[in-house]
């Protein structure tokens, strides 16, 4: 529950300082106006993403060039939470990140935290709260803030709101 | 180096080669070599502009058909009428039967008539979708 907490404050911060409140969030901006260079490329099939940050060097982002764009969103949004925890240590680190089967069943701390973060900061929760009292189903959420249903279900779910109608 | 520090920068025994791959990846592409399917973004486009990409692409895409089957007529008509008058000039010195005229003119504008046809009615739909099948079919 900190972990889901710890995200949302972050992802707010990150919000409130980087973004100018449209929807949907486009995380490559965000990541951009972090000091983050996002590339796309050709990965493995169950690499989704990575985050690399080399002594010295600025930290990237690399987006596998064969998903979706909603896997893309997700997934830049899911390497910035990385960087945000990797910075608040204040380490200096040589680190290369990457998304897969181990990261989406959540099992690391990390990997929730960066999951939660990716949630919170493409669907904020003041927005998802509106769209909720205005009566919009999940899908119409989901189309607002491009990303798929099921990522909005599991984000209605999160913030005890109905889910799927 | 200790375990940890093995862990995350994944130089360990059972590093991940997906890891080292990833990181070379980005090194070749800050020094300007080329990389499969490589692109910095500057953003990510949203659903608007998913669409707008997609109604270019498709615009583009009619285009291409359009020029390339409008060509093909313009060719099929020089071809028909250079095979018309060799042959008239020389088989027949201009003595052809009528009904030959007829069929081969005939044909040729029944070609290029069906090919524009095809054109107009299938790349280029009437927006009240007056002329398709489901129209007809109400």
């Amino acid at each position: 529950m900190a972990v889901r907490q710890d995200a949302h404050r972050a992802a707010q911060a990150i919000l409130s300082d980087t973004w100018d409140g449209s929807l949907p969030v486009d995380p490559v901006r965000i990541a951009r106006s972090l000091g983050m260079d996002v590339i796309t490329a050709g990965l493995a099939s169950n690499v989704a993403g990575a985050l690399v940050k080399e002594r010295g060097q600025d930290p990237s982002i690399v987006l596998n060039a064969q998903d979706s764009p909603n896997r893309q969103r997700f997934t830049c949004a899911h390497e910035i939470g990385h960087f945000v925890r990797r910075e608040e240590s204040g380490d200096d680190y040589e680190y290369v990140d990457y998304r897969d089967i181990f990261s989406s069943t959540g099992e690391r701390d990390d990997e929730r935290f960066a999951n939660a973060f990716a949630a919170c900061l493409l669907m904020p929760e003041e927005d998802v709260r509106r769209f909720h009292r205005e009566g919009l189903s999940d899908i119409q959420m989901a189309l607002r803030f491009d990303v798929s249903r099921d990522a909005m279900s599991f984000r209605l779910a999160n913030l005890n709101l109905n889910g799927r109608r | 180096m200790d375990d940890a520090e093995d862990e995350q920068s994944g130089s360990g025994p059972e590093a991940d080669p997906n890891r080292e791959l990833i990181r070379q990846l980005v090194q070749r592409f800050r020094s300007g070599e080329a990389v499969d399917d490589g692109a910095e973004l500057e953003s990510l486009p949203g659903p608007e502009q998913l669409q707008a990409q997609d109604r270019q692409q498709d615009i583009n895409l009619k285009k291409k058909y359009a020029d390339w089957l409008l060509g093909a007529v313009v060719v099929q008509l020089i071809v028909a009428n250079t095979v018309f008058v060799v042959y008239a000039w020389a088989g027949e010195h201009w003595d052809l039967d009528a009904v030959v005229i007829d069929v081969w003119l005939g044909a040729t504008l029944v070609q290029v008539i069906g090919v524009v046809a095809i054109v107009t009615r299938y790349l280029f739909p009437r927006r009240d979708g007056a002329g398709s099948d489901d129209h007809q079919a109400h």
